[in-house]
């Protein structure tokens, strides 16, 4: 898979529910890759973007399969680790707002309200079950990424704040809309 | 999900900066870099692609961050000479960090490595501070320590502490990028760790000249931290000499005054205000770095 595969509003398939991943096949593990050279294609396409982490309803794949990056902030680590039926088990820290994008929405950067500590639950590759505390930006990944398989965007948690729609300007600067990009942007969107 | 790419401005001058640069452009995005005219090269030979800036002063800096914009929120300062204004500082939504090689609050200001010899610590470290205007006084996000064994010179710990600051660097910037360091003040660390608050002074040329009524365990220390420079100078007999090589001995003949020699056969061992300093290195004026065997041997008769 490459970044061609990744699907972007308005697609409707990014806001259906994903189902649960019953058995780890050889599929699943395949589209575990997909997921990650998609990504990875995305970004070398993008000069002031990462990919961070992708859900596999992304891909057109409606099932409940998260990638997320290794480490954030270094260029050279393309390395993901899996989480398959991702839940978060329990909502703790304060509620911040910060920046966030997304590979299904195209040059879109929202000011999104989230949790700044969730405790999460999956399974990983290996059909063991993975229990982690999510902190800070990693705890906003979870939350972006576990929406994605509920089928909803961050976009939905902005909707009734306009000023919270920004984009990302040509030096790599998150910048602030125009009425007129927001207008069309949101027309875009729902 | 997806992020704007978080990229750094990385201010520094000389070789320690150069080599930092070296090892974190491969880590991190650089946005750009900003050293002195006089490092210009050897900051930019570090560089790769990324664009150089040079500034000699801090009026200049001001302006770099008046006329040029950067999308960086966070700047990286190692060893840069100049010093930063809030106005600079504050550019950066999350600050400037300041790699600073002692454990701070000990041995604040200019030459932190040469003075943890001088002072013969046990321990000391990289600090990686958040920038204030005051000197060494911000925040800390991370401390690393490292265990000296008294064998150290200026030139092989500044390595090994390069190497530490790389790692904090390589741990901390993605944790604190993303609010995972709530940096402490140095009261705080200095409670935590039982640090000293200290400062230092930049060492000059004179500093080099042996005093040979200090004790031999400071003349050792003096030897290791001034090996690159000033080096520690002294006249044996009539001979100007560098020693590069010493070590202490708690012996004293007390038919000798400081400064003079035990015996012109080896080893060369020199009577201090307090212990015997044992020559094993030395390099003669106008010539090479040569053992006290041959040195002895080649100069005996213009030392008595
Ligand atoms: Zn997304």
């Amino acid at each position: 898979m490459n970044r061609d595969n990744i699907i972007t509003l308005p697609n409707p398939s990014l806001r259906e529910k994903s189902q649960r991943v019953h058995v780890i096949t050889e599929d699943v593990l395949k589209l575990i890759e997909d997921m990650e050279a998609a990504t990875i294609d995305w970004e070398s396409s993008r000069q002031h973007e990462v990919g961070v982490a992708l859900a596999a309803v992304q891909v057109d794949k409606l099932y409940r399969v998260v990638i997320v990056r290794n480490d954030f902030n270094n260029k050279d680590d393309k390395g993901f680790q899996a989480f398959i039926n991702p839940e978060i088990v329990k909502y703790e820290g304060e509620i911040e707002e910060d920046f966030e994008g997304c590979l299904s929405v195209k040059d879109v950067y929202g000011k999104v309200p989230r949790h700044t500590k969730v405790r999460v639950k999956a399974l990983g590759v290996d059909g063991k079950e993975i229990r982690l505390k999510a902190e800070g930006f990693l705890a906003r990944v979870f939350q972006h990424e576990i929406d994605h398989t509920n089928g909803k965007l961050f976009v939905d948690h902005i909707k009734d704040s306009p000023e919270a729609f920004h984009k990302l300007g040509e030096s790599g600067k998150i910048e602030e809309l125009s009425d007129e990009q927001r207008e069309e942007i949101f027309s875009i969107l729902w | 999900m997806s992020n704007e790419k978080k990229s750094l401005v990385f201010f520094g001058s000389g070789p320690v900066a150069a080599e930092s640069l070296d090892l974190l452009i491969n880590e991190f995005e650089i946005e750009a870099v900003v050293t002195k005219p006089t490092t210009k090269r050897e900051m930019e030979a570090a560089s790769k692609d990324v664009e150089v800036f040079c500034v000699s002063n801090r009026k200049e800096l001001d302006e770099l961050f008046t006329t040029k914009k950067f999308k960086s929120e966070l700047g990286v300062l190692i060893d840069f000479g100049i010093i930063v204004s809030q106005k600079v500082i504050d550019y950066f939504p999350l600050g400037i960090i300041n790699s600073h090689f002692s454990l701070l609050p000990e041995l604040r200001g200019a030459d932190p490595i040469s003075f943890s010899i001088l002072e013969g610590k046990k321990k000391t470290g990289v600090s990686l501070m958040l920038l204030v205007e005051a000197m060494d006084e911000g925040p800390i996000l991370a401390l690393g320590m490292f265990d000296l064994d008294f064998s150290e010179t200026t030139p092989s710990l500044t390595k090994e502490l390069i190497q530490l600051s790389h790692s904090l660097l390589v741990e901390n910037i993605p944790k604190y990028l993303s609010g995972e360091i709530e940096p402490a003040t140095q009261e705080v660390v200095q409670k935590k760790f039982e640090l000293s608050e200290s400062y230092t002074r930049k060492l000059n040329k004179n500093d080099g000249l042996i005093t040979w009524d200090k004790s031999a365990v400071e003349l050792d220390r003096e030897v290791r931290a001034y090996q690159d420079w000033p080096k520690s100078r002294t006249k044996l007999g009539d001979v100007e000499v560098i020693i590069t090589e010493a070590h202490s001995l708690p012996s004293n003949n007390p038919e000798l005054k400081p400064g003079e020699i035990e015996s012109l056969d080896s080893p060369l061992v020199i009577q201090t205000g307090d212990g015997q300093l044992c020559i094993e290195k030395l390099k003669p004026a106008g010539k090479k770095e040569m053992d006290a065997k041959a040195f002895l041997a080649g100069y005996k008769n213009r030392l008595s």
